[in-house]
């Protein structure tokens, strides 16, 4: 009997003992695979692929491969994070030989444009699920500065100026590496209207295939 | 503690933030062609035209009466060949000539400092569209204009400060500075006439 109880105190101990150790593996090493969650912050750097659409693709029909932005989003719910935003695009595009309808009459020749978009945005997310796959579907809406630029020969002419801008987007976080900092992958596509100007056009239309990482703590 | 994002976020702008805010030579040194009709202009009724000789030197500080003098013959012909090839009876130029039409032949050269503008500086700012254009950066510039009046219907200007009654016009843009070539200069007439077809005699 005594042996008996030597035998169950020596396993309740081991077993304890076992719990503390589960207990302090799961603290330091399990893997968080809770995601983007409440109350944390997620920095996010993109890059930015463009293409204009609309009437922006009679002005510039190339695809941009010059375009970053990066963002900051805070979860005020499990589902919805607001935050803010920066991006730049750079548009440009040579023509050999274009011809361009004039008051009166035509002006022809190789044509040089180019159209930088510098923008600022209040962000909105939702994001459909928890875990360590986060698909969402958010908006921006804000302000950019953009310059657009035409030279033939030696003519130039350019528009500048501050306009409104309002792009929606979805996209998804997939978790790559957890800590007390995460690293997610942000694959995003984005469509881009903003009231700016270039040349003839009197509003920007541009989609955006976006990839970039994302931070969360 | 959180280096990462704005480490990236710096090799992403030195990535792509470099480059290209400049035209490429072959724009810079291309050649642009505005060819401008006034409105309610009827060609049809013309049928004689004449052109000017010589080549009236004209640089942005409005001091210049010199004269255009290189390939002046072969540029006369240039604009010559093309009117005569659109249908138009060809009368040669002298003092008080009779033709329903004529064209004169300007050079705009000169240097200009980025953001100056040119408008109302060419056709007597006969259209004003010019006025938001400039020349780019401290420039060379050599365009050449062509001018085409009417004398069917209006009278022989009494003075060389009386304004024409314009009809047609054109800026060859490019053409007289450097990279310089006649064959450039011809084709760019050519260019001229050829995207004004309502010039052409029925």
């Amino acid at each position: 009997m005594k042996s008996h109880l030597v035998r169950i105190t020596v396993a309740s101990v081991a077993l304890v003992l076992a719990s503390s150790a589960r207990a302090q593996y799961d603290q330091y090493q399990r893997p968080n695979l809770d995601g983007f969650s409440l109350g944390q912050t997620l920095l996010i750097v993109n890059w930015e692929i463009s293409k204009p659409v609309g009437g922006f693709h009679d002005y510039i029909s190339d695809w941009s491969l010059r375009g970053f932005s990066t963002e900051a989003r805070y979860k005020i719910r499990q589902n919805i994070s607001v935050g803010a935003s920066f991006s730049w695009n750079r548009f440009n595009q040579t023509f050999n030989n274009l011809t361009i309808n004039i008051p009166g009459g035509v002006i022809s020749g190789p044509v040089y444009r180019y159209f930088d978009m510098f923008a600022i945005r209040g962000i909105a997310h939702y994001y459909f699920m928890d875990g360590p796959i986060q698909p969402y579907a958010g908006f921006g809406i804000g302000g950019n500065w953009a310059y657009a630029f035409q030279q033939t020969a030696d003519l130039i002419n350019s528009q500048s100026g501050f306009f409104f801008i309002v792009d929606p987007e979805v996209g998804v976080l997939v978790q790559l590496m957890s800590g007390r900092t995460s690293l997610d992958l942000n694959i995003a596509f984005r469509y881009t209207y903003s009231t700016a100007d270039a040349g003839k056009q009197p509003e920007i239309h541009v989609i955006s295939p976006i990839v970039g990482l994302a931070w969360s703590f | 503690m959180h280096r990462g994002p704005f480490a990236l976020i710096a090799c992403a702008l030195a990535v792509v933030g470099c480059g290209d805010y400049t035209a490429p030579s072959e724009v810079v040194n291309g050649t642009a062609v505005a060819s401008l009709q006034a409105t309610g202009a009827n060609f049809s009724q013309y049928k004689t035209f004449t052109v000017t000789n010589t080549i009236q030197v004209t640089d942005n500080s409005g001091t210049t009466s010199e004269q255009y003098t290189m390939d002046v013959p072969q540029i006369v012909d240039q604009v010559k060949s093309n009117m005569t090839n659109l249908g138009y009876t060809y009368v040669p130029f002298s003092s008080g000539v009779q033709a329903d039409l004529v064209i004169g032949l300007y050079a705009y050269k000169g240097s200009q400092s980025y953001g100056g503008y040119y408008c109302g500086y060419w056709y007597w700012g006969y259209y004003p569209y010019n006025c938001a254009w400039s020349y780019y950066g401290t420039y060379t510039f050599g365009t050449l204009v062509l001018r085409m009046a009417d004398f069917k219907n209006a009278p022989m200007p009494a003075s060389p400060s009386d304004k024409l009654t314009l009809v047609w016009g054109s800026a060859i843009y490019g053409v007289l500075a450097q990279p310089y070539t006649l064959q450039r200069v011809l084709a760019g007439i050519d260019t001229a006439f050829a995207q004004s077809p309502y010039l052409k005699k029925q």
